[in-house]
């Protein structure tokens, strides 16, 4: 009879380290855990920048792409003698 | 052509902006913006790509792609100088028209070359293993890339077929350099079939073919195909005023010689040759008896030809190779324009199986 009392002694404090860990988990999964994902700081871009906006206003537009012809008329090679 | 993504200004070298390393000025007045703006700004790469990545441009000034010191020393040999810069012909010759092409960090890993076709690969994207259709073949196409990729000759390599690119089998050394200059790229480390091949290695091999031939013919010698020769190049000053322009005579043609270029790393007795495009008056525009020592050089080369294949016409039989006198450098192949140096690579062949 002592047998079985041990036996759901034993599964009890299984579940009980189960739930403990599966809660652990959850809220490190919802951002409960400081370290985790949106919390850490960024790194701040280590290099020098210099502002570009006016360069980008053209360059990454396609309808100004679109009216310059420069290198249309160019294979992807031509014969180098290379 | 002149498209920058927008995904690209998210990456690290998009978000240090145009200016960083292009110049100019960040204002909508076009002729202002551009007025102090340099394309090619890997021109000067201590400067411009140095400044993040100074492991390789600290090497990249001796790296036989920036330097074209196989061509210039050529060139060099030609002549009884001992350095190009002793004559202002010749050092204007490589100057004006061979040095043009010459790679820069952006003509291998964001545009094609300048001097050819020009263009960028993909929006200005940086990519860190270049492309080689885009990229090595922009310059490469006439002969060892055109002949890898088949549109040379005959057959693409086995090699290209199974998806390998130049890169797979290239180190990096051989495009960023080690930080000691070459003399030519046979100084270079280069590929060796062995690299993948070991157990064609000729002391080891259990096939009679690579047993008895693996240590006096190059690999090439059984498994390339024909190559692409130029004969009786000629320069001449471009219509436009651009510089120097040369034509030649291209044949595709496969012809097997003694090794002019015999080292530790190939020893090899008779190696698959190419006729590199030169003759005496080719750079008569320039000026008069450019290449003195001309008959001193052998206008056939040692040829490391990009287009193996397993099966080969002359590796079909003994007799396809041995009885074929056609596949043998003769005194046929040797022009009027050629250099006496040439002769001294006809074999004294066919090797006959009688013996």
């Amino acid at each position: 009879m002592n047998q079985p009392i041990a036996m759901r002694k034993w599964i009890l404090g299984l579940l009980a380290v189960l739930l403990v860990g599966v809660t652990i988990v959850g809220f490190s999964q919802l951002g409960v855990n400081p370290t985790a994902g949106d919390l850490v700081p960024e790194e701040p871009f280590p290099y020098n920048t210099v502002d570009s906006s006016s360069c980008v206003a053209c360059h990454t537009d396609e309808t100004v792409i679109a009216a310059s012809d420069w290198g249309k008329d160019k294979p992807v090679a031509v014969n180098t003698g290379g | 052509m002149f498209l920058v993504s927008e995904e690209f200004l998210a990456t690290t070298h998009g978000k240090l902006g145009c200016i960083s390393c292009h110049g100019g000025e960040n204002t909508l007045d076009k002729a202002a913006a551009h007025a102090e703006m340099d394309p090619y700004p890997s021109s000067d790469f201590d400067v411009s790509c140095g400044n993040c990545h100074n492991d390789v441009t600290t090497t990249f000034g001796t790296s036989i792609h920036y330097t074209l010191a196989g061509i210039s020393n050529g060139l060099l040999e030609f002549t009884d100088f001992t350095q190009l810069s002793d004559s202002e012909h010749h050092q204007d010759v490589f100057e004006n028209d061979c040095y043009k092409c010459h790679a820069t960090c952006g003509d291998c890993h964001v545009s094609r070359d300048k001097n050819y076709s020009n263009g960028l690969v993909s929006e200005h994207d940086f990519l860190a293993t270049p492309s080689m259709e885009e990229n090595c073949y922009a310059c490469h196409n006439a002969r060892n890339g055109g002949e890898y990729m088949g549109t040379v000759g005959f057959s693409s390599d086995v090699h290209y077929t199974n998806g390998l690119t130049c890169m797979d089998c290239h180190p990096t050394s051989n495009f960023h350099g080690t930080g000691e200059e070459t003399y030519t790229m046979w100084d270079e480390e280069l590929p060796s079939c062995l690299d993948c091949h070991e157990e064609q290695n000729p002391e080891t091999a259990k096939d009679t073919m690579h047993k008895v031939h693996g240590d006096s013919l190059s690999c090439q010698v059984c498994h390339a195909q024909a190559n692409n020769n130029c004969f009786e190049c000629h320069l001449d000053e471009k219509a436009d005023g651009s510089g120097l322009g040369s034509s030649s005579e291209g044949k595709i043609l496969f012809r097997v010689g003694y090794n002019p270029e015999v080292s530790e790393e190939r020893p090899y007795k008779y190696v698959v040759l190419r006729h590199v495009p030169s003759q005496e008056t080719m750079l008569e525009v320039v000026g008069d008896d450019m290449m003195p020592n001309f008959d001193e050089k052998s206008n056939w080369k040692y040829s490391p030809t990009h287009n193996i294949q397993k099966s080969t016409f002359q590796n079909e039989s003994c007799n396809a190779c041995h009885d074929n006198t056609r596949i043998w450098l003769s005194e046929k192949d040797i022009r009027d324009t050629d250099s006496e140096a040439s002769r001294e690579l006809i074999p004294a062949l066919p090797p006959s199986l009688d013996h």
